[in-house]
C-alpha cells in the first residue's frame, strides 16, 4: 500500500518541483529551527487505554524557494508512561514539500518515519500524507495564524496492520519581531489512527505540542 | 446764442461785484451754459460780499446742480457741506431743484450734524474767505491760520504742519485741522476748502487756567484713534492731554483690532499715565497696558527713552532723547524721530517737525511704518521730506563679485524727485573722475554699478570715492560720498546646505482604525485549535486537552494583540508630495551650489569694501 501510495504521489511532487524550477527572479529564503515538542501517545485496545507523553528536542530546516518550500524535521526523546505502558524512546524525521499557488495558501506533501524503543520491543511508523495549509495575519504582519489538515493515505506501522483511517490536522501562531530575523511558532498537531481488529478496534492518537524559535536568512 | 451769450457774460463779469456775479450766473444758468454759469456763482458766492439772501441760497442751489451735472459731485459736495457749515439754516428748495441736488444738501447736512469732531473749537475758531477776485477756471484752493498772540502750532491731518502765516495750497476738500499751543486746551476743527478760495482760520484757543484740569497720557501699539467722551481727540500716543477733572469715558479703537474701553477718573491737576495698551486683533484675548516694569532694565540710554515713552512718561523721554542729541556720536535718526513722535504727542507740531526734518537729514532712507506710527505722524515725515534736501547712499559694506557678470548694487534715496548721477573717482591718488550711472529718481532707487573699466576688465585695486550728485529742474542740488577700497580676491567655494532637519517633514501614514479581521481569525483560530482533539479523535479515546487548550489562548492572544498593533497605515498623499518637494528644493540648491562652486573654482573676484560711509 505504501508503494501505491508513493507512485501516486509522484506526480504532485514532480509538479511541485517543476514550479519551483520555473519561477523566475527566485528569492531564496532558509529558516533553522530549534524545537521543543511534547508529545503524547494514546492506543485504546481491547478496553485498555495507553498512554505515555514526554519531551522531545529537535530541529527543523526550512528552504523556500520562490513559491516552493522544502522541510525536514528530526525530534528525539522519551515518553513516559501516563497510564498502562511502559517507557520508551522514541523520534521521528520527516520531510515535507509544499506549493503555495497564492500567499497564505498551499498544497502539499509530507513522509514521516517515526520510532519508538522500549523494553518489550521496536515499533516503526512510515507515512505519507497529502494536505492543504492555509496561513492569515491577525491584525499585524508580524502575527500570522495557520492551520493544516492532512490525509494520511499511506502509513504502514511495524506489526500492525495499515489503519482504515488516518488524518492529521494542525493549527499554530507565529510571530516574527520586526526588525529581527527571528521567528516564533507555536503549533499543535493531531493526528488519528483507527486500525482494524477482530473482535475490536485498536485506536491510536499522536499529538503534539510544539515551540519552535528559528532564524530566518535570506538570498 | 449760447456762444453769443457766453461772449456777452464773459464781457461784462469783468470787474463785477458779487451780487451781479450771481445774477449773470444765474442767466447763464438759465439758459443751459452750465460751464459758464459754474464760475461766475461760485465767484458770487462770497458771503463776505453781499447779503445771504434769497439770491444767494438759489445761486448755491444753481452750482451744485451745475457741478452735478458736471459730474463733479465731490466737488458740489464740497460746496454744499460749506454751506451747511457757514449757513445752518439753509432751507433745500425742493420744487426748483432736482432730487440730486437736495440729496447733495442732505448729506452735507448730516454730514455736519453727526458733529465729525471739533464742535467745542467751532464755537471759539473764526472762520473767513478770501475770494479770488475774479471768475475763472481754478482747481486748487487754500489754507491760511492768522496767528494771535500765542505762539501756536498747527497741522493739518493728511497734509502735515502749516507754518507761518503763508496760505498753504490745498485741493478743494474738507480738512480737519488741529491747533496746539503750551498751557491751552488743543482745538481740532474742519473746515472746507474750495476751489479758488483761502480759507482764513484764527484759532482762540481755550486756556488751561480756566477751570479744574488733569492730564492724560496714553500709547497704543498699534496705534489707534482716541475718544473721550465719545468725541474723537486724535490718535495715540498722547502726552499731556488736558481734560476737566473727573470721570471720562475713554476708547482707542483701531479697525481690524477689539476696541479698548475704559474709564478714567482724573483729579485736578494729576498727570494720569496709562501706559501703552496693546491693542489686540477683533476676537482675540483682552487689551492690557505695559508700564515702565515691563521694560527690561537696561543701560542704553536710548532703551531708557524708548521704556520711558512706552511707559507715556513722555516728558522724561524727551529729556533722555535730547541729550543722546547733544552727544554727535549718537544723534542718529532713531533718536531724531522718537524726538519728533514725543513732542508731536505734546502738541508742539513745530518741534515736531524739525525733529521729522533732523530724521531726514541724517537718514534720507528714513521710513516710519504704518502699523506703529498713526497717520498724522506719517503726513508729518512726509512734509518734512518735502522741505528737507538730502541724499543717502546705501551700499554692501563688504562684498565680492564676479564683475564680467555681476553689477555691485547701490541704494539712493531722496527727498525730492530729481536727476542722479554718480561718479566714480580713482583708485586713489591719481585717478580719473569717470560718470558710471545718471538716472531719474522720485524716491529712492537700486541701481546695478558695473565694475568694468574701459577696456573691458575689472577696475584696478586701489582706493575710489563713489559721489553721488542730486539735482531738480529748479536748480538745488545735493550730494553724498562713500569711500570704497577695491581689491581682488579668489572666489569661495560655497558650503553645500545641510539636509532639512526631521522637524520639517512631515508625517506620510496615518493609523488606521484596529483591526477587527485580526481579532475574529485570531479567536477563530484559537477555537479551531481548542476543538480539534474533541473534533477529530475517535469518541472513544476522545479527552480534554489542555495542550490545544494552550495553542488556542496563545491565538486568541496573538489576535487580541494583531487588534491592537495591526492597525492599518493609510498613506497621506499630501504629506508624502509636501516632503517629497522638500526632499527636492533640498536637492535642487544643492546642485545649484554644486554648479555654481564648478564655475567659481579659481574665478577671480573683485572685492568692494566700503572705508567711510556718508
Amino acid at each position: 500500500m505504501i508503494a501505491h501510495a508513493r507512485f501516486r504521489l509522484v506526480p504532485l511532487v514532480a509538479v511541485l518541483v517543476l514550479a519551483a524550477r520555473s519561477s523566475p527572479a527566485q528569492r531564496v529564503e532558509v529558516t533553522g529551527f530549534g524545537l521543543v515538542a511534547g508529545p503524547r501517545s494514546a492506543v485504546l485496545h481491547e478496553g485498555v487505554r495507553e498512554t505515555v507523553e514526554g519531551v522531545w528536542l529537535g530541529a527543523v530546516l526550512e528552504v523556500k524557494v520562490g513559491r516552493v518550500l522544502v522541510s525536514g524535521t528530526g525530534l528525539r526523546g522519551t515518553l513516559d508512561p501516563v497510564a498502562n505502558a511502559v517507557r520508551r524512546d522514541g523520534g521521528e524525521q520527516g520531510v515535507l514539500v509544499r506549493f503555495e499557488p497564492r500567499a497564505g495558501f498551499g498544497v502539499e506533501a509530507m513522509y514521516t518515519a517515526r520510532a519508538f524503543r522500549s523494553a518489550v520491543g521496536y515499533q516503526r511508523w512510515d507515512i505519507l500524507g497529502v494536505g492543504a495549509w492555509v496561513s492569515v495575519p491577525l491584525g499585524d504582519p508580524a502575527l500570522r495564524a495557520h492551520a493544516r489538515a492532512s490525509y494520511l493515505p499511506a502509513v504502514r506501522v511495524s506489526g500492525q496492520p495499515s489503519p482504515n483511517v488516518a488524518l492529521a490536522a494542525e493549527v499554530g501562531a507565529s510571530a516574527t519581531p520586526r526588525g529581527t530575523p527571528l521567528q516564533i511558532r507555536l503549533t499543535y498537531r493531531f493526528e488519528r489512527f483507527d486500525f482494524p481488529g477482530q473482535p475490536t478496534a485498536r485506536l491510536e492518537e499522536f499529538d503534539r505540542i510544539a515551540l519552535e524559535v528559528g532564524y530566518r536568512m535570506r538570498r | 446764442m449760447g456762444f453769443a451769450l457766453a461772449a456777452m457774460l464773459t464781457r461784462e463779469a469783468t470787474g463785477q461785484d458779487a451780487r451781479n456775479l450771481l445774477r449773470l450766473g444765474s442767466q447763464a444758468y438759465d439758459f443751459g451754459e452750465y460751464r459758464m454759469a459754474a464760475p461766475l456763482l461760485a465767484a458770487g458766492l462770497n458771503p463776505a460780499a453781499g447779503p445771504r439772501d434769497s439770491l444767494w441760497v438759489a445761486s448755491l442751489h444753481r452750482l451744485v446742480h451745475v457741478l452735478i451735472e458736471d459730474r463733479k459731485d465731490s466737488l458740489a459736495a464740497i460746496w454744499a457741506r460749506w454751506a451747511a457749515r457757514t449757513h445752518p439754516g439753509l432751507v433745500v428748495d425742493t420744487l426748483d431743484f432736482p432730487p440730486a441736488v437736495q440729496d447733495a444738501f442732505a448729506l452735507a447736512g448730516a454730514s455736519i450734524a453727526a458733529g465729525e469732531g471739533g464742535r467745542a473749537g467751532d464755537t471759539l475758531t473764526e472762520t473767513s474767505w478770501e475770494w479770488a477776485r475774479r471768475p475763472g477756471e481754478v482747481t486748487q484752493g487754500a489754507l491760511r491760520i492768522e496767528r494771535s498772540g500765542v505762539p501756536m502750532s498747527t497741522f493739518v491731518e493728511g497734509v502735515g504742519p502749516l507754518a507761518g502765516e503763508d496760505a498753504q495750497p490745498l485741493a478743494p476738500g474738507t480738512y480737519t485741522i488741529v491747533a496746539s499751543a503750551p498751557g491751552y486746551f488743543r482745538t481740532r476743527v474742519k473746515r472746507e476748502v474750495l476751489p479758488g478760495v483761502t480759507t482764513v482760520l484764527r484759532f482762540r484757543l481755550r486756556g488751561l487756567s480756566t477751570k479744574a484740569l488733569g492730564f492724560l497720557y496714553v500709547g497704543s501699539a498699534p496705534w489707534g484713534a482716541v475718544q473721550l467722551d465719545g468725541e474723537r481727540v486724535g490718535y495715540t500716543p498722547v502726552a499731556a492731554g488736558p481734560l476737566a477733572a473727573g470721570p471720562h469715558r475713554l476708547r482707542i479703537e483701531r479697525v481690524g483690532y477689539a476696541p479698548f474701553d475704559t474709564v478714567i477718573t482724573v483729579g485736578r491737576d494729576q498727570r494720569l499715565r496709562l501706559g501703552t495698551i496693546r491693542l489686540t486683533t477683533a476676537g482675540g484675548g483682552g487689551a492690557g497696558a505695559s508700564g515702565p516694569a515691563a521694560e527690561a532694565p537696561t543701560p542704553d540710554a536710548f532703551a531708557r527713552a524708548v521704556a520711558a515713552l512706552e511707559a507715556t512718561e513722555t516728558e522724561r523721554a524727551v529729556e533722555l532723547l535730547r541729550q543722546l542729541v547733544a552727544t554727535p556720536a549718537t544723534a542718529r535718526p532713531n533718536v531724531q524721530l522718537r524726538l519728533a513722535v514725543a513732542h508731536w504727542s505734546l502738541g508742539l507740531f513745530d518741534s515736531a517737525g524739525v525733529h521729522f526734518q533732523a530724521a531726514i537729514s541724517a537718514d534720507p532712507f528714513t521710513r516710519l511704518d504704518p502699523e506703529t506710527f498713526n497717520p498724522d505722524l506719517l503726513t508729518f515725515l512726509s512734509a518734512a521730506r518735502r522741505t528737507t534736501r538730502a541724499v543717502g547712499v546705501r551700499a554692501p559694506t563688504d562684498t565680492a563679485l564676479a564683475p564680467d557678470r555681476e553689477r555691485w548694487p547701490i541704494s539712493v534715496a531722496v527727498t525730492r524727485p530729481g536727476t542722479l548721477r554718480i561718479r566714480l573717482a580713482g583708485p586713489a591718488p591719481n585717478g580719473h573722475d569717470t560718470l558710471v550711472a545718471s538716472a531719474r529718481v522720485d524716491s529712492t532707487i537700486t541701481l546695478p554699478l558695473s565694475l568694468l573699466g574701459r577696456d573691458r576688465a575689472a577696475i584696478a585695486a586701489g582706493t575710489y570715492r563713489l559721489s553721488v550728485e542730486w539735482s531738480d529742474s529748479a536748480g538745488r542740488a545735493a550730494a553724498s560720498t562713500l569711500a570704497l577700497e577695491v581689491s581682488e580676491q579668489l572666489a569661495d567655494t560655497l558650503r553645500h546646505e545641510a539636509a532639512p532637519p526631521d522637524s520639517l517633514y512631515r508625517l506620510e501614514v496615518r493609523l488606521g482604525p484596529p483591526s477587527r479581521a485580526g481579532l475574529v481569525r485570531g479567536v477563530g483560530f484559537g477555537v479551531g485549535a481548542s476543538v480539534i482533539p474533541l473534533l477529530l479523535a475517535n469518541g472513544r479515546l476522545r479527552s480534554a486537552d489542555g495542550r490545544a487548550a494552550t495553542v488556542g489562548v496563545a491565538l486568541s492572544l496573538g489576535g487580541v494583540a494583531g487588534y491592537f498593533l495591526g492597525r492599518s497605515r493609510q498613506p497621506l498623499p499630501q504629506n508624502i508630495a509636501y516632503n517629497r518637494a522638500l526632499r527636492s528644493d533640498w536637492e535642487t540648491r544643492n546642485r545649484a551650489i554644486a554648479a555654481a562652486n564648478e564655475q567659481r573654482r579659481g574665478v577671480l573676484l573683485v572685492r568692494v569694501r566700503i572705508v567711510s560711509p556718508p
